[in-house]
């Protein structure tokens, strides 16, 4: 059948064209009906050329055309060819969205249209499956960096920061777990070697430890300060310690003492908060990593509150690496610069101050929560119950004078113990059953070395070096088709855990109890309850949400003097409480776009103008009626980072929700679109510059799609408090009240609230933008589907999965699209089964 | 070890001397090894600095329209008057075909477009300039080459197998591993582990060979890749452990305390800069990429726009005055850089004479997207410079032939590289 070639005109992709088709708003088709009915039966063969194609599309995009770099004169749908799949998912999307071809042309009647997409879904699906039945649906993967040293913390039982020692991991279709983005260079294989070095010294410790038990009370806290500090900024009343300014080094700095090594530490303080208007007041609990780098500030990593009616204690837990310290201080007390004159005109101190009574430090701790001993836990795994030596025994040569003698193992039958030892080793490290034939290759090489004169200590340790910079340990082992116990039990783990799989989960992998339904259902619900979750829910709101970018600016001073890093840190806070909750108790995945509860502490409720929270602990608590909050979009962290620190920008805001919300990623101009630059000037408003924007035929695509999230948060400003006027840096005569700080900025323009969805229909706000995007409920179920299985498998959702996405859905719909249930619904899916 | 050494002036010899911690105004650095007197007689250029940048540069501002070394000094060219003479100016260069964001990969590897168009996994990007020429013209050097320069999402260096060259951020870090020794048993420690490393990598090597043949035709293929990068990984240790002995370049520039603040863009582009210039002065490496681009939000004198807003102005006078504020102090801070090579003494010539610096951005216009008529300036290197070469606007000249220019001035007799269609000879 020849091409119908007639029409002359090469319009497409105008304003009015692409105005007027309805584009959906989540995913990537217009009806989930359409998937659903792909067969899996071998379609009928047809000639190449297409005729719907021929029809409707090749007057364009005929093979001397090329319109767009399109040719589909010669595009062949039955079977459709692998390398041609990128190109008709685009022409499966842009058809189904009824934006090709153009409005102004000819159009499919409803039915052909269908039976063509049927036709054409049907053939991509089955072109996928055989691709991934050959290759899986992505390559076989790395580690990330935050993998490897989970997986290294995991299997050694030490705690010790590597992933710095790495290059950063690319992030590829939103997530760095993504396969094709995971590239190794010999920046990274010098890496690997530097960090299962520090990694090993960590777990060999050639220095005896004595762990830390401390305790202090308020005269010992004291006077343990330097006599020539004399009392700037605090002093002893009876059994307490009086600070009153926060981070005032060294002169109020509490600081344990280091710890002896990296681990889990239990910190406890006795305390009471003075002059605070009744409210109660929070003491920060930081790392310090280096006396000289910052000792003004530790990270601070959280905060307790304490009352001024009553002396209270609280006890935590807080990991610290070798030669790190416990720092306490007040967070919001007073910064010295108000502190010291004060002070210094003898003038008696009637602000907040923190009472503290008792600090205590003791670790690190065992898992069980006992103190760790020597030899630690981390010895016994490499070496068992191989007896340490002073090397000097070893040898039998007193070390030299000045140079030190380190307790390393030893062993009266080296070779028959190295044998034992990497046998019971390497299974747990490269998280299978290790072929004989490799566990030969690392003995014989240990067994080389110690035929050379090597000591077994040595030899040892670059055997285990070995072992984990082998590929064995470096990727997960995946073979195209259905996964094997242990790759399944791999997955879970480094979904769930983001780091290896325990001994109960290796063994549910050998026993095959993995391979079955109910057997993986049971460990799902076990790993869950494991606070290693917190990895997941840490990790994958950093992507998903971006919250990992939360510092990336840094709010301008002068316009937001009510920002202030416990602001920042309870931000982020709020949002990991609320995705903890979605996920604990198996709440609708819906409840990210409205919900009508939140947490809350005192800073935020200012920041968010709801009744007063006490305390800086977050609170969970419900949302009054009119908040404008409720769900991932209102919430300040979400609001921060996708705002540049001084301005917000409806364009970067839009884009984000639309991508990481509704799961559209916006094509990219078509090639051969010349540029039209757009052209702003004279814009008195962002609205009228985006108007402008749009009125450029190349933009107007994209912009219809992203702008109208853009606007709906255009009332809250870069740090996420609601606004009707913007901030402006210039007076204007009139002012804004900032609440708390009791200060004032200058007040701008009005904010224009309100705009259009993509299909024409017009929101007033924000609240009104949620209830909209809430109308499509199976639609932000797949977005969100389609997240988390690309994060699970580490490959992005293909055509070919759109089934199984669409089938997740289903699965979760009578389950009130509860967050947990779709986690145990994308475990027993095929991508996730499948490589 | 070693035998043939020539350590001009070793650490050990200003010891002695009692000269340590005095500032040596005329004799910035010491030269070590391999800066062989042969080497130091040629006037020809043996080291190429690239500095990638990815938001253009606002070209009204910048091109002038008369070509020639006698060009009018544009308002952004002012900036390079010092240097007049010293460096060209290339306007209607680009490469061909490339748009739009996300053209950052094809910079320095000149590469088909329709190899990188598609999202990162699907790209197949080829060998990028500084990687192509370290292997040409390294020479006995501490270091291959570097790829470094403030923390960014993209890559300008790539592997010959398209693998991405990650670049090293922390320029504390970097100034250590160039100039600080490690104590005696430090050093002695090191070389042990980089022996023990090689024959790690050899297993490693064998493994991935075994590994790849279980797997499929795809995952073989990356497999291959990670069995090169163990290799290029091997000749590295190999390089450092014939160096670990060597005592490293001694300067009186201060040791950098702390990373420069992300907002301080003089302090951070100047640190760059000078540890750029003092690696190839000390001839630590010959082959330098300094990443640079996107300087985020950065404090300037009447700036309130990040550089990203700024630069998607839309004609907006006001936004691109903004721009202009930060383009400016990047042009006054690239020519401080040119003066401070010129100013070095290599025999009878200066480093700048014998560095061929390239500064170049993967987009012409960022508020329009596109990449055409790049902003592209050759300095040092012993070209005879024309001050501004002006091509067809309208139909560029291929950058990539550039590039096969630069290779024939470094001494590599080659004449071809990324899509180039000829040797540009304006120069």
């Amino acid at each position: 059948m020849p091409p119908i070639k007639g029409i002359e005109t090469v319009q497409r992709f105008t304003a009015s064209s692409v105005a007027s088709g309805r584009v959906p708003l989540c995913g990537w088709f217009v009806s989930a009906v359409v998937v659903t009915v792909f067969c899996w039966a071998s379609p009928h063969a047809a000639p190449a050329g297409d005729q719907f194609l021929g029809r409707h599309c090749v007057a364009c995009h005929d093979r001397d055309g090329h319109e767009a770099g399109l040719n589909l004169e010669d595009m062949q749908i039955e079977p459709a060819k692998q390398e041609n799949l990128l190109t008709l998912e685009r022409v499966y999307d842009r058809i189904s969205r009824g934006e090709m071809p153009p409005p102004d042309e000819q159009q499919p009647s409803a039915d052909e249209k269908k039976a063509f997409l049927d036709r054409l879904g049907a053939a991509m699906r089955q072109t996928g499956l055989e691709q991934q039945a050959t290759e899986g649906r992505g390559p076989v993967r790395r580690l990330t960096r935050k993998e490897y040293e989970n997986t290294v913390k995991d299997l050694l039982q030490i705690n010790a920061s590597l992933a710095e020692l790495f290059p950063d991991d690319a992030t590829t279709d939103g997530f760095d777990k993504v396969g094709a983005g995971l590239t190794m260079s010999a920046s990274h294989f010098e890496a690997y070697q530097l960090a299962a070095d520090k990694a090993l010294a960590e777990a060999i410790p050639e220095k005896k430890f004595v762990p830390l038990q401390y305790a202090e009370d308020a005269h010992a806290l004291f006077n343990r300060r330097r006599d020539t500090f004399s009392t700037y900024g605090c002093w002893l009343e009876d059994d307490a310690f009086i600070v009153t300014s926060r981070l005032f080094y060294p002169y109020t700095a509490i600081l344990a003492p280091m710890a002896p090594r990296g681990g889990r530490y239990r910190v406890r303080v006795t305390a009471e908060g003075r002059n605070n208007d009744g409210k109660p007041l929070p003491l920060g609990i930081g790392v310090h990593s280096n006396l000289t780098a910052k000792p003004d500030a530790p990270d601070l990593e959280q905060w307790h509150d304490f009352s001024e009616l009553a002396t209270s204690t609280i006890t935590t837990e807080i990991d610290l690496e070798a030669d790190q310290w416990v720092h306490i201080f007040g967070v919001t007390l007073w910064s010295r610069d108000w502190v010291m004159p004060r002070y210094r005109r003898g003038e008696l101190w009637g602000k907040s101050a923190l009472a503290i009574k008792r600090f205590e430090v003791e670790g690190p701790l065992k898992a069980d929560g006992t103190l760790e001993t020597w030899p630690p836990e981390s010895y016994r795994i490499l070496f068992d119950t191989l007896p340490l030596k002073l090397l000097s025994q070893v040898t039998k040569q007193a070390a030299a004078k000045g140079t030190p003698d380190p307790w390393v193992p030893s062993s009266d039958v080296p070779k028959e113990d190295a044998e034992r030892l990497l046998r019971r080793f390497l299974p747990k490290a490269f998280r299978r059953p290790v072929s004989e034939a490799i566990v030969a290759e690392y003995v014989r090489r240990i067994h080389d070395e110690l035929d050379a004169g090597v000591p077994f200590h040595h030899a040892m340790r670059n055997g285990y070096k070995a072992a984990l910079c082998s590929p064995h340990f470096l990727l997960l082992e995946e073979t195209p088709g259905p996964l094997d116990p242990h790759a399944i039990a791999s997955r879970l783990s480094y979904f769930l855990w983001d780091g290896p799989p325990d001994e109960s989960l290796l063994a549910a992998a050998a026993d095959g109890s993995l391979a079955r339904p109910e057997g993986r259902r049971s460990h799902v619900e076990r790993m869950l309850a494991d606070p290693k979750t917190a990895r997941f829910e840490r990790s994958f709101t950093d992507q998903w949400l971006d919250l990992r970018r939360i510092e990336a600016t840094s709010p301008d001073g002068v316009l937001y003097p009510e920002f202030d890093a416990a602001m920042q840190l309870s931000c982020l806070r709020e949002t990991q409480c609320f995705f903890h909750d979605m996920l604990a108790e198996d709440r609708s995945l819906l409840e990210g776009i409205h919900s009508d509860w939140t947490y809350l502490n005192e800073p935020l409720a200012a920041l968010y103008g709801l009744p007063d929270v006490q305390g800086h602990e977050l609170q969970r608590v419900s949302l009054p009626a009119g908040s404008h909050r409720g769900g991932f979009l209102t919430q300040a962290s979400v609001l921060k980072v996708t705002a540049d620190g001084a301005k917000t920008s409806p364009i970067l805001r839009g884009k984000w929700v639309t991508e990481r919300i509704l799961g559209v990623t916006p094509p990219a101009p078509p090639d051969g679109v010349p540029a039209i630059e757009p052209d702003i000037r004279g814009a008195t408003t962002i609205r009228v510059q985006l108007e402008k924007h749009r009125s450029n035929s190349a933009c107007v695509g994209c912009h219809r799609v992203i702008d109208p999230p853009g606007f709906a948060l255009e009332s809250f400003d870069v740090i996420g408090g609601w606004r009707d006027h913007y901030r402006v840096p210039q007076s204007t005569g009139a002012v804004i009240e900032v609440p708390r700080i009791k200060k004032r900025v200058h007040r701008g323009p009005a904010v224009e609230v309100g705009y259009v969805m993509p299909d024409g229909r017009p929101f007033a706000d924000i609240d009104a933008y949620k209830q909209l995007l809430l109308e499509d409920r199976d639609g932000l179920a797949r977005a969100l589907a389609s997240k988390l299985l690309a994060y699970a498998t580490g490959a992005p959702v293909q055509f070919a999965d759109r089934a199984d996405v669409v089938a997740l859905v289903e699965e979760i719909r009578g389950k009130n699209y509860g967050l947990r249930s779709l986690i145990y619904a994308i475990v027993e899916s095929r991508p996730f089964l499948n490589k | 070890m070693r035998t043939n050494l020539r350590i001009p002036m070793s650490r050990r010899l200003l010891l002695k001397a009692g000269a340590v911690g005095v500032a040596l105004p005329a004799l910035e650095a010491m030269l070590p090894r391999g800066h062989a007197a042969g080497d130091a007689a040629s006037d020809a250029p043996n080291r190429l600095l690239l500095v990638g940048r990815n938001l253009g540069m606002h070209a009204p501002f910048l091109f002038p329209e008369t070509p020639g070394l006698g060009y009018e000094a544009t308002r952004y060219l002012k900036h390079l008057e010092p240097n007049r003479g010293r460096f060209t100016l290339f306007s209607g260069i680009a490469h061909l075909r490339h748009t739009n964001h996300h053209s950052e990969p094809g910079l320095f590897t000149g590469v088909d477009w329709d190899r990188i168009k598609e999202p990162l996994r699907e790209h197949r990007n080829t060998i990028s300039l500084d990687q192509h020429v370290a292997d040409r013209i390294g020479g006995d050097t501490r270091f291959r080459n570097l790829v470094i320069g403030p923390p960014v999402q993209w890559h300008f260096s790539w592997t010959a197998k398209g693998v991405p060259v990650p670049t090293e951020r922390q320029p504390t870090q970097v100034f250590k591993k160039l100039f600080i020794d490690g104590t005696e048993a430090e050093i002695k420690s090191e070389v042990e582990r980089l022996r023990t490393g090689r024959s790690i990598l050899d297993q490693v090597g064998e493994q991935a060979k075994s590994l790849g043949r279980q797997l499929g035709p795809e995952d073989r293929r990356r497999l291959e890749l990670m069995f090169s990068a163990v290799r290029d990984t091997e000749r590295n240790l190999l390089r450092f452990e014939s160096w670990a002995g060597e005592p490293k370049p001694v300067t009186n520039y201060p040791t950098p305390k702390a990373d420069p603040a992300s907002d301080d863009l003089a302090g951070r582009e100047n640190l760059w800069f000078d540890i750029a210039r003092l690696a190839l002065h000390t001839d630590s490496t010959r082959v330098i990429l300094l990443t640079m681009g996107d300087v985020g939000r950065v404090k300037l004198d009447g700036l309130t726009l990040a550089h990203h807003d700024a630069s998607h102005h839309g004609k907006d006078e006001t936004k691109i005055e903004q721009l202009a504020i930060i383009e400016e102090a990047e042009l006054e801070l690239f020519n401080r850089f040119i003066t401070a090579m010129a100013d070095i003494r290599e025999g009878d010539s200066t480093l700048l004479d014998r560095t061929v610096i390239l500064s170049a951005s993967n987009l012409g216009n960022a508020s329009a997207h596109t990449s055409e008529n790049l902003p592209v300036f050759l300095a040092g290197g012993g070209f005879k410079h024309q001050g501004h070469v002006l091509y067809d606007r309208e139909n560029n000249t291929p950058l990539s032939n550039l590039y096969a220019r630069i290779l024939q001035q470094l001494g590599v007799e080659e004449d071809r590289f990324g899509c180039s269609t000829g040797v540009l000879q304006d120069v």
